[in-house]
């Protein structure tokens, strides 16, 4: 049983707007295989990881992770109170 | 897109079109379109079943009918592997997750394709043993067909336990979303 990564490409593409088919074709996939992606049924290899997180030119950390990432809202929150 | 031009071919469109949306047409061309495979659960389990009837034809009835029988049940079998998970409707290079649903696809149909193979030789061998101490007489391959037969029925083992396989790890269909 393989670990479970959290990811957030669902937020990046959001905010990049582009589509499940663009990105897909940018990395040499699937879209389904994007969509698995988004919704945690897959987990990347490292080269798949690392094309997804030059694509939005962020280091994957910031992509990928073992724990969950807060929410949008919760971050920005977090963001309002340091202010 | 319907037709426009003529009023006769107009409607013949719209109804053509009312057919494929009331049949799934369209909705499975859409999935044609976007290279989403079909998981299959019951069809792998007809054609196993199939495949066993036809062997057991071949053992217990007539000669020719099973072997054909186990050849068409391969065949079929081969046919609905294009649309299966092991399949690529979408052209070009499978990506890493398709690879990998290929290859653990074909590992669990190979696998029970050798134990299959393994059982069956350990049943004729032992069916052979009981026959040379008068204990019944037990069928083993003779003709060629008998060989055919067997080969066919362990392709078709292979065939519909991979797809079944790869069907059971495909995740639930994705929502439409951007596709």
């Amino acid at each position: 049983m393989s670990v479970k990564i959290y990811n957030r490409i669902a937020v990046f593409r959001a905010e990049a707007g582009i589509s499940r088919k663009a990105l897909a074709d940018k990395v040499g996939v699937n879209p389904q295989t994007i969509g698995f992606l988004e919704r945690g049924d897959y987990n990347p290899s490292l080269e798949l990881a690392l094309r997804v997180a030059e694509v939005f030119k962020v280091p994957v950390e910031l992509l990928f992770s073992f724990r969950p990432f807060p929410s949008v809202a919760a971050t920005l929150l977090g963001q309002g109170d340091q202010a | 897109m319907t037709y426009k031009g003529d009023p006769i071919a107009e409607k013949l469109d719209k109804v053509a079109g009312a057919v494929a949306g009331a049949t799934g047409l369209t909705r499975m061309q859409r999935r044609f379109n976007s290279g989403r495979t079909f998981r299959f659960h019951f069809v792998p389990l007809i054609l196993l079943a199939a495949a066993i009837a036809g062997l057991w034809v071949q053992i217990a009835l007539t000669d020719m009918l099973g072997y054909l029988f186990v050849m068409v049940a391969w065949m079929v079998s081969s046919a609905i592997q294009a649309f299966s998970p092991l399949g690529n409707l979408r052209g070009g290079r499978p990506d890493e997750r398709e690879a990998a649903l290929v290859r653990s696809g074909h590992f669990a149909g190979l696998l029970a394709a050798v134990a299959v193979a393994v059982l069956g030789c350990f049943a004729l061998g032992m069916g052979a043993v009981a026959a040379q101490f008068h204990l019944g007489s037990f069928w083993a391959p003779e003709s060629g067909t008998d060989w055919f037969a067997l080969a066919f029925f362990l392709l078709a083992v292979e065939a519909n336990v991979a797809v079944l396989a790869a069907s059971a790890k495909l995740p639930d269909d994705l929502d439409d979303e951007d596709e």
